[in-house]
């Protein structure tokens, strides 16, 4: 069994809740959420921040809203849906669920 | 040496070499291929080279004059190199073409336990029964607790419950508490005291004056009730009533937090605190301060003579409640009590300190030692009840704990010694034969009267066996009082009047007995036939208690007249008569003890057995001791 594989797997299954949350907090552009997640410890590829978003603006999870910058062309700003809304308390739920499953097992 | 080109960057303009430019572009070209099987994948590749050519800028702004190979590289780095994305990728099998959506069948991964009752791992204090309880009714636990504590002081039913509970009630570890509708504050805004009635109010959408009533009434019941002199059945729990809820407003003051922030003032009333509500109760607040209006606490509900009922209702409902609170928190509250009485007492009895022992250094220590034994249960009781209430684990110093169990300890070890060492002064007694002078009544008849006792009564001391009423009293700040007189008519071995006076006390040896009794001190008063007995004798300033008394014997001869005045055999009286068999022989039948018949005039009447069962009676009893 590789380690990274289920490392990997494990950071996997949360990225998407994590995003969403940031998300969820205020609107943000991109580097933003990475800047975010970074500061939270968790550290993402643009690459696989873009397509993940792109993903969930296609499932109507998020929208996004162009914003002129000071710096250069404009950029997206993204926001939860309500369709993204419910989507994310019901990843809530299960975080909540997993996460004190785990705690327990793991004590 | 590098060309330098100029390329246009999603909307930018950058400078790169030429080298760097063609790992740059296959980067691209291979991003637009892997995305390109994906919905969207024209975008996700738009916005990459965006951010690229973002941090491209960044790198330009910061100094350097083009975009190298070096630069690209660790752009790529940031981005993700096409390994790494394929290989983050790889780990996913869910989300591909299908989208983000969740999966149309609900896959379990977990049992939801939501509708079962169980206790909670998470929110617990002693076992999480009242974490559970809480999460399954969906209400603050706070509440749960107090209800818990609350009837845990009725003889420890609540702790049976709860105890039944731990056991039967699975554990759980998924019983968070989100997104509590209501929770139990205390309402700053509209606060008498500390806000608590509010805060209740608020929680059960009651008028908070209604609240304030329930605490208020038990006190003017205990009032009401102690001015009846009750041994009725409510009069622990209305002995309590003051304490009682006292106790109970300020442990749930500790408690029970205050709304502070605006989404907790929302909580408290129970709105649901979203982003709307919040902006709407913030606005509210600025416009309450700017005009001084106060917010309504309660909804009306229509219909005027249904709301008068039902708030008549409500009343009833809590003040039934508060009778319930009272009660059942009476037994805690008594032991508070208890406790409180002993340390209001031993203030009390302090001034009486020499009476218990001459010796200073017992004395501060039986001083200290019942301030410990209050001190220690009541810190220890007050802990409890909070953490119980609030569920919060104050900050227990192991070290503070210890000492305080050890402290409690010892102070009961030293009381129990000292009571030793009081209890041998008692061992041994002695009593001394006077004669008080007195001069022969006219006409043979003697009148005994005892003087009134002064008003400034203070301690009483009941022997329920004896049907005694001893008591001691301060008369200055060096003199005691103390009522132990006792009084006997006996025939007089001749033909004259008698007064004799026993002084006893009691002491560790018999010398120390005899001196202590030596040291009384009183006065017989006669007035023509009228003898005046002293109500009382006085203390030799400084001496302890030791079971002084003094007994009057009257010996009166064959033939005399006696009679007594304002003295009967009464329970509350200063003195007392014996009228016992072996006592005065004007009981001439063993079996037949006459009723002493105060105000009335009596002959002595001795048998002729008398002298002589005396004697054997007064060689056979070599025990000086008095008894009482």
């Amino acid at each position: 069994m590789n380690t990274e594989n289920t490392q990997s797997q494990m950071r996997k299954g949360i990225l998407e809740f994590c995003i969403l949350s940031v998300i969820r907090h205020e609107e943000v552009y991109p580097s933003e959420i990475i800047e975010k997640m970074k500061a939270a410890g968790l550290s993402i590829l643009e690459g696989t921040l873009y397509p993940l978003l792109t993903r969930l603006k296609n499932a109507e999870l998020l929208r996004y809203r162009w914003e002129e910058s000071p710096s250069g062309p404009p950029r997206k700003y993204f926001s939860l849906t309500e369709k993204g809304e419910d989507f994310y308390k019901e990843l809530q739920k299960t975080w909540q669920q997993l996460s004190e499953a785990v705690n327990q097992l793991t004590q | 040496m590098n060309k330098i080109i100029n390329i246009n960057l999603a909307g930018r303009l950058i400078p790169i070499e030429e080298g760097a430019f063609a790992t740059l572009h296959q980067y691209v070209n291979w991003l637009k291929q892997y995305f390109g099987r994906e919905k969207g994948g024209d975008e996700i590749v738009r916005d990459m080279e965006d951010r690229i050519g973002e941090l491209f800028q960044d790198r330009l702004k910061g100094g350097t004059a083009c975009i190298t190979e070096a630069d690209v590289q660790s752009v790529i780095n940031i981005m993700g190199s096409p390994e790494q994305i394929v290989h983050e990728a790889s780990a996913e099998d869910n989300t591909d073409e299908a989208g983000a959506a969740p999966e149309p069948e609900a896959r379990r991964y977990f049992e939801d336990n939501g509708k079962r009752l169980t206790r909670s791992n998470k929110e617990k204090v002693i076992g999480g029964v009242c974490g559970g309880i809480a999460a399954y009714f969906h209400i603050d636990p706070a509440i749960v607790r107090v209800i818990f504590a609350l009837v845990s002081l009725t003889y420890g039913i609540g702790i049976v419950i709860y105890g039944l509970l731990w056991i039967v009630l699975p554990v759980s570890g998924q019983t968070h508490i989100t997104g509590l509708r209501r929770r139990l504050f205390r309402n700053p805004e509209r606060k008498v005291v500390g806000g608590v009635c509010s805060g209740l109010a608020e929680y059960f959408h009651v008028d908070p004056v209604i609240l304030r009533l329930v605490f208020v009434l038990p006190l003017l019941g205990t009032i009401f009730f102690g001015a009846v002199d009750s041994d009725i059945f409510f009069f622990p729990a209305f002995a309590g009533g003051i304490p009682t809820l006292l106790l109970l407003y300020i442990i749930l003051w500790a408690s029970v937090p205050e709304a502070k922030t605006v989404a907790e003032k929302l909580e408290m009333r129970g709105t649901h605190v979203d982003v709307q509500s919040l902006s709407h109760a913030i606005k509210t607040e600025d416009q309450k301060a700017g005009t001084g209006e106060k917010i309504p606490a309660s909804t009306g509900q229509g219909g005027s003579p249904f709301r008068v009922f039902a708030l008549l209702m409500k009343v009833l409902v809590y003040i039934i409640l508060g009778f319930c609170l009272l009660i059942l928190a009476s037994v805690l509250v008594g032991l508070i009590t208890a406790l409180f009485g002993i340390a209001v007492s031993s203030v009390y009895v302090f001034p009486f300190k020499s009476l218990i022992t001459d010796s200073e250094t017992i004395q501060w220590v039986l001083w200290i030692s019942l301030l410990v034994l209050l001190i220690v249960p009541f810190y220890a009781i007050i802990r409890l009840v909070v953490r119980l209430i609030s569920g919060r684990k104050y900050a227990g110093n192991r070290w503070i704990h210890l000492t305080l169990g050890v402290l409690f300890f010892a102070a009961i070890l030293s009381i129990i010694s000292i009571a030793g060492l009081l209890a041998n002064d008692f061992r041994n007694s002695y009593t001394t034969d006077e004669t008080v002078a007195i001069q022969q009544p006219a006409g043979d008849t003697v009148i005994i009267r005892q003087a009134a006792p002064g008003k400034k009564g203070l301690i009483s001391l009941r022997r329920w066996y004896d049907d005694d009423d001893l008591w001691l009293k301060m008369q200055n700040d060096t003199t005691v009082l103390i009522n132990n007189i006792r009084f006997e008519i006996v025939p007089s071995p001749d033909s004259l009047f008698h007064l004799m006076a026993h002084k006893s006390a009691y002491g560790r040896t018999v010398e120390r007995a005899r001196s202590e009794a030596e040291m009384l001190d009183f006065a017989v008063v006669q007035e023509g036939n009228t003898i005046i007995l002293p109500a009382d004798m006085s203390l030799p300033s400084r001496r302890p208690f030791r079971g002084q008394g003094i007994r009057f014997e009257l010996q009166v001869p064959a033939g005399g007249v006696f009679k007594t005045e304002g003295m009967d055999d009464d329970v509350y009286d200063r003195m007392h008569i014996r009228v016992g068999v072996n006592r005065i022989s004007y009981t001439i039948n063993e079996d037949d003890a006459r009723e002493w018949k105060d105000g009335v005039y009596h002959t002595m009447e001795v048998p002729a057995s008398y002298h002589s069962r005396k004697a054997a009676k007064d060689k056979d009893s070599a025990d000086q001791s008095i008894s009482y």
